[in-house]
């Protein structure tokens, strides 16, 4: 880990991400879902989420997993792997990028749907370890794609999934099966915003950020594992 | 002082076909050295190459961030290898210095392969391997890449050129190798040797049509018909407006035979007719191409110490 390499490549990505208006003018998409939803009219926790959860999908894991299929699209992860730079500068480089991207997003449309939540802080942990759950989830989709055309077609289940799994909540009493989508770390967010507007005890906290955390967990153990399975060759 | 780094490579082989094989290299520092093979076996290298720790493989196909400026890519590039040494102006040795705000996609090809090689000398590594350094490129690009490769060898780092065109690593480099299935072969220490031994031979009766086989069939040209004459691995070919005829005579009989017409031996594996010579062609101090006026556009090398001769025989 070098902190010179790492802002080296935290700078290079940046200005990559800033200047291809193909991934960047994709932050809009949340802001925008916000300000129409805030004229809407907002009347339960799920409406609250309807930006948040999309722009962790459509921003955090889209971004990121453009940022990797690119460099392979054009040949240039191959250099920087023969770079000094290890595997985790350039992941860890590419990842507080897209994380500070994600933040801005998330605390403008959450600002702009017009939700106040009571406590901030167990939110914003919450939120914190969704998006890194996102990010991990979009460096395991780049190891599939090999350009950025790719990388928007494999968004698209993943953001069925995660983004829209909540509605199928909805669902679960006419098919029981569903009600697994509770602990899509989407559902778990929203099951922790509502209880932290009422009385709330440990546990309400903490299962929500555990699911969420395990998540995490998984997503990266998976992803390291296979890239250092495919990236060595 | 010149130290060597010994690098052993594995043979290759596809189904009991050698492809490549095994090799031991010794290398000087500071020296450019250039491997000539088929692409088949020049893949198989630099992947070996790339894997060794002492290396720094330049690939061909090497990919730009193109929404980069020039400047702003050689900074990010100095935060990836954080080099030890100051270059100077590495922008003026690549003579891009107007073009530093420039995006990297717009540059023309030839500007990015020039760009490649920053990488070369932004990282420490003893070995430098470079593929296809010259590839596709026009005289004036070709210089700088030729000087870029002399500061390179002048920071002591050991320069390996793979190519596929003879005719491009024979005048960039200091000694040059041919990767064959039987191992790495230098090329024609053997000709130069033999070149004492026959110089006091006299021909009696000198006819002088040379002799040359194409599809069975024997074909004889008159000298001031041929463009040049090469010999690769032993194997004498004349060039004839673009096209290639095997000979059986060797380059010490045909100087002898050739040289009253007006032909030079230019290079130790080249001997070019003096009247097709358009332009002599200064690469550095010590590298030199004649370019020929035939109906394709020819470059053959001209060695350092043909350069007097030639010289004389002009008249200048």
């Amino acid at each position: 880990m070098n902190l010179t390499r790492i802002h080296a490549i935290f700078m290079k990505d940046y200005k990559e991400f800033s200047r291809n208006y193909a991934v960047s003018t994709m932050v809009l998409l949340p802001l925008i879902m916000a300000l129409i939803y805030n004229q809407t009219g907002i009347e339960s926790m799920q409406g609250y989420f309807l930006p948040v959860n999309p722009a962790f999908v459509a921003v955090t894991s889209f971004v990121q997993c453009c940022l990797i299929a690119e460099e392979k699209e054009r040949n240039t992860l191959r250099s920087l792997m023969l770079s000094p730079a290890t595997l985790f500068d350039i992941l860890l480089g590419k990842s507080l990028l897209v994380f500070t991207i994600s933040a801005i997003t998330i605390i403008l449309s959450v600002y702009l749907v017009g939700y106040n939540p009571a406590n901030w802080l167990i939110l914003g942990m919450a939120l914190f370890l969704s998006a890194v759950f996102y990010i991990g989830l979009g460096t395991l989709c780049a190891l599939f794609t090999k350009t950025i055309l790719e990388a928007s077609v494999a968004i698209l289940p993943i953001m069925l999934i995660f983004s829209f799994g909540p509605f199928a909540l909805q669902l679960s009493g006419k098919y029981p099966i569903l009600q697994i989508a509770e602990w899509l770390p989407s559902a778990q967010i929203i099951l922790l915003a509502e209880s932290i507007e009422q009385a709330y005890t440990a546990t309400d906290i903490m299962v929500p950020i555990i699911t969420i955390l395990v998540w995490s967990i998984i997503t990266w153990f998976f992803t390291i594992v296979l890239y250092k399975k495919t990236m060595v060759d | 002082m010149t130290s060597n780094i010994a690098i052993t490579i594995d043979s290759f082989a596809v189904e009991g076909n050698v492809i490549s094989p095994s090799i031991e290299m010794q290398f000087e520092e500071g020296s450019i050295i250039g491997i000539y093979s088929d692409v088949a076996k020049l893949n198989f290298l630099t992947k070996q190459f790339s894997s060794n720790p002492l290396i720094h493989t330049e690939y061909r196909d090497n990919g730009f961030y193109n929404r980069l400026t020039i400047n702003e890519y050689i900074s990010f590039l100095k935060g990836l290898y954080s080099p030890s040494t100051e270059h100077g102006d590495l922008l003026t040795i690549f003579e891009l210095a107007d073009k530093k705000k420039a995006r990297l996609h717009n540059l023309s090809s030839a500007e990015k392969q020039r760009l490649r090689l920053i990488h070369c000398f932004m990282n420490e590594k003893p070995i430098q391997v470079i593929e296809e350094p010259l590839q596709n490129l026009d005289e004036h690009s070709k210089r700088i890449v030729m000087n870029l490769l002399l500061s390179l060898k002048k920071e002591q780092k050991t320069v390996i050129l793979l190519s596929n065109n003879m005719e491009e690593i024979l005048f960039a480099s200091d000694s040059v190798f041919r990767l064959e299935a039987s191992g790495l072969q230098p090329l024609d220490v053997k000709e130069e040797e033999t070149a004492a031994l026959e110089k006091n031979d006299i021909i009696p009766f000198r006819f002088e049509k040379i002799p040359t086989k194409r599809n069975e069939k024997i074909i004889l040209f008159n000298p001031p018909e041929i463009d040049y004459i090469e010999s690769v691995e032993g194997q004498v070919s004349v060039y004839l407006s673009g096209e290639t005829y095997p000979t059986s005579l060797t380059l010490n009989e045909l100087e002898q035979k050739l040289t009253p017409f007006g032909f030079f031996r230019c290079h130790r594996s080249y001997i070019v007719n003096l009247q097709k010579v358009r332009e002599i062609i200064t690469w550095t101090r010590n590298s030199y191409s004649l370019s020929l006026h035939t109906s394709t556009e020819t470059v053959v090398p001209l060695s350092k110490n043909k350069l007097v001769e030639l010289k004389r025989i002009i008249g200048i």
